[in-house]
């Protein structure tokens, strides 16, 4: 009885050193999205956050509307 | 508090003021003297008008007492802060919380709808807006059924109006407008007009505009006159004749 759970196991029909692997790669998952949003916020984000700076300025005068347009096409042209 | 070398006790509190504010473009045989001294204070509560002809600093003003531009001598305090104290940084953050600007082109984003574009700086402020103010704001400027409308589907005096009620959602200390009827017919700079007006009396915001249009100065509390960079009159109470009467003798 004893000599086929073993018999068993070492034939790799248990969890094995694979035990170890799905911990891990979880970890790395969740390791690297915390390290991209630190970057400074998630990346479907940055093209937005780009936006949101040049409608800030440009409601407020800094930019005229010829320059607002200008770089908002810019910013367009870097998401093709 | 009263640093200012003024005679009378001021009667009303200032919400901005400018002491001895100079501006200078260029520099030797090419300088520009856009402000030449200038003392004035802005009272709170008040509408004020600025009016002067092309090239009497009337903008110039206008930009450094809003902290858009820079002195080359002298002060602007809004409120009790001097602007000349602020680094970049705090200066964006003043004029995100306690300036609102109305354009002649109106700064609309225009992938936005008209809402999208009123709660735009609050939004970005990272504030949560007010929403009775909100809706106070777009009964004052009659906007109700043309919010979820893109710029371009509205007219130019919607647009300005989307524009007025934008300045006035942050509550700010002063609103600036530039020439705020100067894409609009007469009608629609009418009611602008009357924006801004209300704004003043009804819900006590101080309001600075910068005009050449007499009959726009006709609607304000007080009327200053700007020449070669000098404050040359300053009219309470102006009307259109009163108005077109101090321009004439400026030859503007």
């Amino acid at each position: 009885m004893f000599t086929t759970l073993a018999h068993h196991y070492h034939d790799g029909w248990g969890p094995g050193p694979w035990l170890l692997v799905f911990p891990l790669f979880w970890l790395t998952l969740v390791g690297l999205v915390i390290w991209r949003f630190r970057q400074g916020g998630p990346p479907w984000r940055h093209h937005d956050a780009g936006r949101s700076v040049l409608a800030e300025m440009y409601a407020r005068g800094e930019i005229d509307a010829d320059e607002y347009r200008a770089r908002r096409d810019v910013l367009s042209e870097g998401q093709r | 508090m009263s640093a200012v070398g003024t005679t009378a006790a001021p009667v009303r509190t200032a919400a901005a003021r400018a002491v001895e504010a100079t501006k200078v473009y260029g520099s030797g045989d090419t300088a520009v003297v856009a402000l030449d001294e200038v003392s004035v204070e802005i009272e709170a509560g008040r509408f004020t008008a600025v009016m002067g002809p092309s090239g009497s600093g009337k903008s110039t003003l206008m930009h450094c007492v809003a902290g858009l531009d820079s002195l080359t001598a002298g002060h602007v305090f809004v409120g009790d802060v001097d602007l000349a104290s602020l680094s970049d940084r705090q200066l964006t953050v003043l004029r995100r919380d306690r300036i609102g600007f109305v354009f002649q082109a109106f700064n609309l984003v225009p992938t936005l709808t008209a809402r999208e574009n009123i709660v735009l700086p609050d939004r970005l402020a990272g504030r949560r807006g007010d929403s009775d103010w909100f809706d106070e704001i777009v009964a004052t400027v009659g906007l109700g059924d043309r919010l979820g409308h893109r710029p371009a589907e509205l007219s130019g005096g919607q647009q300005q109006r989307v524009a007025v009620a934008r300045a006035l959602a942050g509550r700010p200390d002063i609103v600036f407008a530039d020439e705020p009827t100067g894409n609009l017919d007469s009608r629609s700079g009418a009611e602008i007009l009357g924006l801004l007006r209300r704004a003043a009396d009804d819900l006590g915001q101080t309001v600075v505009m910068v005009t050449h249009d007499p009959t726009a100065a006709a609607v304000a509390d007080r009327a200053l006159f700007l020449a070669d960079g000098r404050i040359v009159d300053d009219l309470d109470g102006p009307t259109a004749a009163s108005v077109l009467d101090r321009m004439s003798s400026l030859g503007g």
